[in-house]
C-alpha cells in the first residue's frame, strides 16, 4: 500500500510541477466534447460538502468554464448530466449526478440512488476544497462566524478553514462508510478520486494540503504519527476495499475570489487561467487512467 | 419551548451552540414544517374555492345574458365579493407563509452547519448523531420549491 500513496503523491507532484513550469506538457489532446451515437454509459457521481465546487467541477470537466465571480451559484437540488468526456480514443457517455452536499431530502434520494445496495456508479469524484467553502446562506454563515470567533472579537481565515474542515471529515467519512456498506466495489465502483479543488487558491501552501489529504509513509513504510483525519479514513477505504484504485489530484475548475468572511480581505488566485487549465488537463489525464 | 419562543441573543432566531438550544431549534423547525404544510393546504383550498367561484360567475353571466333575471344578477354580484373576499384572505395566507418559509430555511441552514461540531464537541452517541442527521434529513434543500 506505501506504493500505493508513493505513485498517488507523485501523481499530485506532477501535476504542480506542470502548473509550476517545471514539467513539460504532453502533445495529448484531452477534454470534452459533443456526445455521439452508440456510446456506452459510464455513471459517476460527484460528492462533497456544500459550496466545495461539484458542480463547476462537473462544469469544467466538460467545457464549461467561466473566470469570475459570477459564475459561481448555488446548485439546485440535484443536478443530472449527461456530458460525453473524450478520454484518449474511447468516447463515453458519462452519466454524472451532483449529490447535494446538504443533509436534505435531496441528498437521501440521491444517495439512495447512486449508493444502495443495488446501484453503484462506476466512478466517484469526491471534492474539497481544503477548507474553502463558500457557505451560501446568512443564518449559516452568522453560525460559522459565531462559533470561530475568537475571545478579541477577531475572525480568523484558519479559524474558519478548521470549522469546513472538521465537517468536510464528517462527510467523507459517511461517503466511505456507505462505500463499505453497501459494497459498491464489489458490484461496479471501479475508481474514486478525491478532488481538491481551488488549488489556486492555496498553491503556495500546496504540500501542506497534499499531505492533509494524501498518506505518506517513511522510508521503512509506516505511516506518518501526525496524519490527518482524513488520511486515515482514506487508507482505511483501501483497506477495505482493495480493489478500488483511488487518485487525489489538486484542481482548479474556475478563478473566483474566495470570502472566508466579510471582516477578512477576500483570497485572490495565486495562479493564473493557464496554470488552472494545465491542473484540467492533469485531472483528465487521471481520469483517462482510471476509466 | 417552541420554535417562537427559541430567540438568540438578539430577539431573532438564535444560533444553537449545545445539545439542549440545538435540539430545542429542531423541534422548533419541525413545528414549523407541520404549520407550513397546513399554510400549504389552506392556499391551495382558497385558490381552489376562487377558481370555482370564478367559474361560476362566468356560467351566470354567460346564462344571464341569454334571460337576463335581476336573481342572476343578485347572484353574480354574491359571487364577485365572494371571489373578492377570496383573494383578500389569499393574500394573507400566502404572506405568512412566505414568513414561515423564511423562518424555516434560517433555522435548518443554521442546524446544518452547526450539526457535526456541536456532537463531536460534546461527544454524542452515535445512536443520536445518526438519529439527528435523519431529523434533519426530512427538510427539503429549499422549502419554498416545494410549493
Amino acid at each position: 500500500m506505501a506504493d500505493t500513496w508513493d505513485g498517488i503523491r507523485e501523481e499530485w507532484d506532477a501535476a504542480v510541477q506542470l502548473v509550476n513550469g517545471s514539467r513539460s506538457r504532453s502533445n495529448e489532446q484531452l477534454g470534452a466534447t459533443r456526445a455521439g451515437l452508440g456510446l456506452s454509459q459510464y455513471p459517476i457521481a460527484l460528492t462533497g460538502e456544500p459550496g466545495a465546487g461539484k458542480s463547476v467541477l462537473f462544469d469544467a470537466l466538460s467545457g464549461h468554464t467561466g473566470v469570475g465571480d459570477a459564475e459561481s451559484r448555488r446548485s439546485p437540488d440535484r443536478e443530472e448530466g449527461h456530458r460525453t468526456f473524450l478520454l484518449g480514443s474511447t468516447k463515453l457517455r458519462v452519466s454524472a449526478m451532483v449529490v447535494p452536499g446538504q443533509e436534505s431530502l435531496q441528498r437521501e434520494r440521491a444517495m439512495n440512488r447512486i449508493l444502495s445496495e443495488n446501484t453503484s456508479p462506476k466512478g466517484l469524484i469526491h471534492v474539497v476544497c481544503w477548507g474553502h467553502n463558500k457557505v451560501w446562506d446568512r443564518t449559516g454563515q452568522r453560525a460559522l462566524e459565531r462559533n470561530v470567533r475568537a475571545p478579541d472579537g477577531s475572525i480568523s481565515a484558519d479559524g474558519t478553514r478548521d470549522w469546513h474542515l472538521e465537517k468536510e471529515l464528517v462527510d467523507f467519512e459517511k461517503i466511505c462508510d456507505r462505500i463499505i456498506e453497501t459494497g459498491a466495489a464489489t458490484r461496479g465502483l471501479r475508481w474514486v478520486i478525491v478532488a481538491v479543488t481551488k488549488a489556486d487558491l492555496f498553491w503556495n501552501r500546496i504540500e501542506e494540503a497534499r499531505d492533509y489529504y494524501v498518506p505518506g509513509s517513511d522510508s521503512a513504510g509506516h505511516h506518518h504519527s501526525a496524519e490527518s483525519g482524513f488520511c486515515t479514513m482514506l487508507r482505511d477505504l483501501m483497506d477495505h476495499n482493495d480493489r478500488l484504485r483511488v487518485a487525489v489530484v489538486p484542481m482548479s475548475s474556475q478563478l473566483i475570489r474566495h470570502s472566508f468572511s466579510e471582516s477578512l480581505a477576500p483570497q485572490l488566485s495565486q495562479i493564473d487561467s493557464v496554470g488552472a487549465g494545465r491542473l484540467r488537463e492533469s485531472f483528465y489525464r487521471t481520469l483517462r487512467r482510471l476509466t | 419551548m417552541t420554535a417562537n419562543e427559541y430567540k438568540g441573543e438578539h430577539g431573532g432566531e438564535g444560533v444553537a451552540h449545545d445539545g439542549a438550544s440545538f435540539e430545542q431549534a429542531l423541534r422548533g423547525a419541525e413545528e414549523l414544517r407541520k404549520s407550513t404544510g397546513r399554510l400549504r393546504i389552506r392556499l391551495r383550498t382558497l385558490r381552489l374555492t376562487m377558481v370555482g367561484g370564478a367559474s361560476a360567475i362566468l356560467v351566470v353571466v354567460f346564462v344571464a345574458a341569454g334571460e337576463p333575471r335581476w336573481e342572476l344578477s343578485g347572484l353574480a354580484v354574491g359571487l364577485v365579493g365572494a371571489v373578492a373576499a377570496g383573494l383578500r384572505a389569499e393574500r394573507s395566507v400566502r404572506s405568512e407563509l412566505g414568513r414561515h418559509e423564511e423562518r424555516l430555511e434560517r433555522t435548518v441552514g443554521m442546524l446544518r452547519e452547526v450539526f457535526v461540531h456541536v456532537s463531536r464537541r460534546e461527544q454524542w452517541e452515535k445512536s443520536r448523531v445518526r438519529r439527528t442527521r435523519e431529523r434533519i434529513a426530512r427538510f427539503s434543500i429549499d422549502e419554498r420549491r416545494l410549493w
